[in-house]
C-alpha cells in the first residue's frame, strides 16, 4: 500500500532522505524511530506529497504521490502531532466538514458512530473542539479515518504529550485501524508504543533507514540497545 | 459535481465560523459605520457634487473590503488547517469557497454602506437596478482579487501590510470604472449610459476570476 523506492531528499545542500526503500502493507504497523532530523517527518511529507523528491518514488497503492497528488491523497488520512482543528466548530461538525471535501457525505448519526467507534463519546462530539484535549483532537483524527474507510494512514509523533492512559487508548485505536486493513507508518520517539503497537520497525539514522526490525522478534530492552547503539555511532 | 459540493462545503463551514466569531463582520461594521459618520458630520453634505459621493462610497467599500477579505486565508494559517484542507481537496473548489464567502460578504458590505450613504445624505438616489448591478460587478471583482492575494499573503509575516500593497494597484482601475459609472448613474443616466463600463467591469471580473484560477493551483501546492 505505502511504498517508498530510492526516495531521496535534499533541502539545500544537506541531504535529509537518501535512497529510502520501505514497503508498508495493508494492515501492517510500520514504525519509524530516529532521532530529530533523521528524516521520519520528511518521509512521511514525501508520502503526502507536501515536498517533491529528489530521487526516487512515493507510492501510495501503486499512485505516484508526487506526480497524482490529489488521487494519493484520497487513499491517506493524515494525523500530525498536534491535528488542528476549526476551534468553533464540534468535533462533528468538524468531521462533516472534512468527510464532505473528501467527497464523502454522511449523515449525523453515522458521523457520531466513526466518532464513538474513535473513543469520542457523542455528548463530547457536539461541544466545540476549542475545549478538546490533544487526545480527543486525535479521535477525531481516527474518526475521519474510519469515515472516509482509510487505505493509508500516515502518523507523526501522534502519542507525544498524551499521558500513559490516553497513549494506550490510541494504541488500541491504531490496531484496530490496522485489522481493517489500513497500512499504518508512523514516525514516533515512544520505543514503547513502537514495540506494542508495531508490526515493523524501522530505524533511521542521518536520512537513510539504519535497520529494519520484526517487533515479534525482538524484546523491549533489545529494542533500546538497537536504537541507542545506532543514535550514538 | 464534487467541486461544487466541496466549494459550497467551504462557503458553509466560513459563513458558519463567521457567524460564530463575529469577527470580520464587527470589524467591518464598525468602519463602516464610523466612516460614513465621520463623513457625514465633517463635510457639508448639502454641497458634495456626485463626483465626491461616488468617490466616497467606493472608497469607504474598498478599506471595509480590504480590513476583511484577507481573513478567509489567514484564518487557515492562523488554526492551521492548511494541512487539512490540502490533504482533503483539491485547490479549486476552496478558491471557488473562499470567492463566493468573499463574494457574499463584500456584497453584504456595499448594500449596507449604499443604505448608510442613502439614509445620511438623503440625497444619494441613483437608478436602483444598475446601481445594485454596479455594487454586484463590484463586489465580484473587490473579492476576486482579494481572494487570490489573501492566499499569496496567508503564510507571510507582515499579512495585513502585504496583502493591501498587493490588493491596492490591482483594484485602482476597479475603482477608477466603479465611481465613473456611479457617478453618471447619479447625474440621473439610465442603466445605457454606463454600458461601457458594464461591459468593461465584466471584462475585469472575467480576467481576474480566470487569471485566479490558473494561478491558484501555485500557491496551493508550494
Amino acid at each position: 500500500m505505502l511504498e517508498a523506492r530510492g526516495l531521496t531528499k535534499m533541502y539545500g545542500t544537506h541531504k535529509a532522505l537518501e535512497d529510502l526503500n520501505l514497503t508498508v502493507k495493508p494492515g501492517e504497523v510500520y514504525c519509524l524511530l530516529g532521532a530529530n532530523g533523521a528524516g521520519k517527518t520528511t518521509t512521511i511529507n514525501l508520502f503526502l506529497s507536501f515536498i517533491s523528491p529528489e530521487g526516487g518514488v512515493a507510492l501510495v497503492n501503486g499512485i505516484e504521490a508526487a506526480k497524482q497528488p490529489d488521487e494519493a491523497r484520497r487513499l491517506i488520512t493524515y494525523i500530525p502531532e498536534n491535528l488542528s482543528l476549526y476551534p468553533s466548530l464540534s468535533g462533528l461538525e468538524n468531521l462533516q466538514f472534512f468527510t464532505g471535501l473528501a467527497g464523502k457525505f454522511m449523515t449525523d448519526e453515522q458521523l457520531l458512530q466513526c466518532l464513538t467507534e474513535a473513543g469520542l463519546p457523542a455528548d463530547a462530539a457536539k461541544r466545540p473542539v476549542g475545549g478538546y484535549s490533544k487526545g480527543m483532537r486525535q479521535k477525531v483524527g481516527i474518526a475521519m479515518a474510519i469515515a472516509r474507510d482509510t487505505r493509508a494512514l500516515l502518523l507523526d509523533e501522534p502519542t507525544s504529550g498524551l499521558d500513559p492512559s490516553a497513549g494506550n487508548e490510541f494504541a488500541q485505536l491504531l490496531s484496530e485501524m490496522s485489522a481493517r486493513g489500513a497500512a499504518i507508518l508512523m514516525a514516533t520517539h515512544d520505543l514503547f508504543r513502537a514495540k506494542e503497537t508495531g508490526t515493523r520497525i524501522g530505524i533511521m539514522k542521518r536520512g537513510r533507514l539504519a535497520e529494519e526490525l520484526r517487533t515479534e522478534d525482538i524484546s523491549h530492552s533489545d529494542l533500546e540497545s538497537v536504537y541507542l547503539k545506532h543514535i550514538r555511532e | 459535481m464534487q467541486l461544487f459540493k466541496s466549494a459550497l462545503a467551504i462557503f458553509r463551514k466560513d459563513f458558519q465560523l463567521e457567524l460564530r466569531s463575529r469577527y470580520a463582520i464587527n470589524t467591518v461594521l464598525t468602519f463602516v459605520a464610523s466612516a460614513t459618520m465621520v463623513m457625514f458630520f465633517s463635510l457639508n453634505t448639502s454641497l458634495l457634487t456626485a463626483d465626491l459621493y461616488s468617490g466616497l462610497l467606493w472608497i469607504i467599500i474598498l478599506f471595509a473590503a480590504l480590513s476583511s477579505l484577507a481573513r478567509s486565508f489567514v484564518m487557515e494559517t492562523d488554526q492551521q488547517t492548511f494541512d487539512l484542507l490540502r490533504l482533503n481537496t483539491p485547490g479549486l473548489p476552496v478558491y471557488i469557497g473562499k470567492l463566493l464567502f468573499n463574494f457574499s460578504f463584500t456584497y453584504a458590505v456595499s448594500l449596507l454602506t449604499a443604505l448608510l450613504f442613502a439614509i445620511l445624505t438623503g440625497s444619494f438616489d441613483p437608478d436602483l437596478f444598475p446601481f445594485l448591478l454596479l455594487l454586484l460587478l463590484g463586489s465580484l471583482g473587490f473579492s476576486s482579487v482579494a481572494t487570490l492575494m489573501a492566499s499569496l499573503v496567508s503564510r507571510s509575516v507582515q499579512k495585513g501590510a502585504i496583502f493591501s500593497v498587493l490588493c491596492l494597484p490591482l483594484l485602482l482601475p476597479l475603482i477608477v470604472l466603479l465611481s465613473d459609472a456611479t457617478r453618471t448613474l447619479l447625474g440621473g443616466s439610465p442603466i445605457g449610459g454606463i454600458a461601457e463600463q458594464l461591459a468593461a467591469l465584466i471584462g475585469y471580473c472575467g480576467v481576474t476570476i480566470t487569471l485566479s484560477i490558473m494561478l491558484f493551483d501555485y500557491v496551493w501546492t508550494d
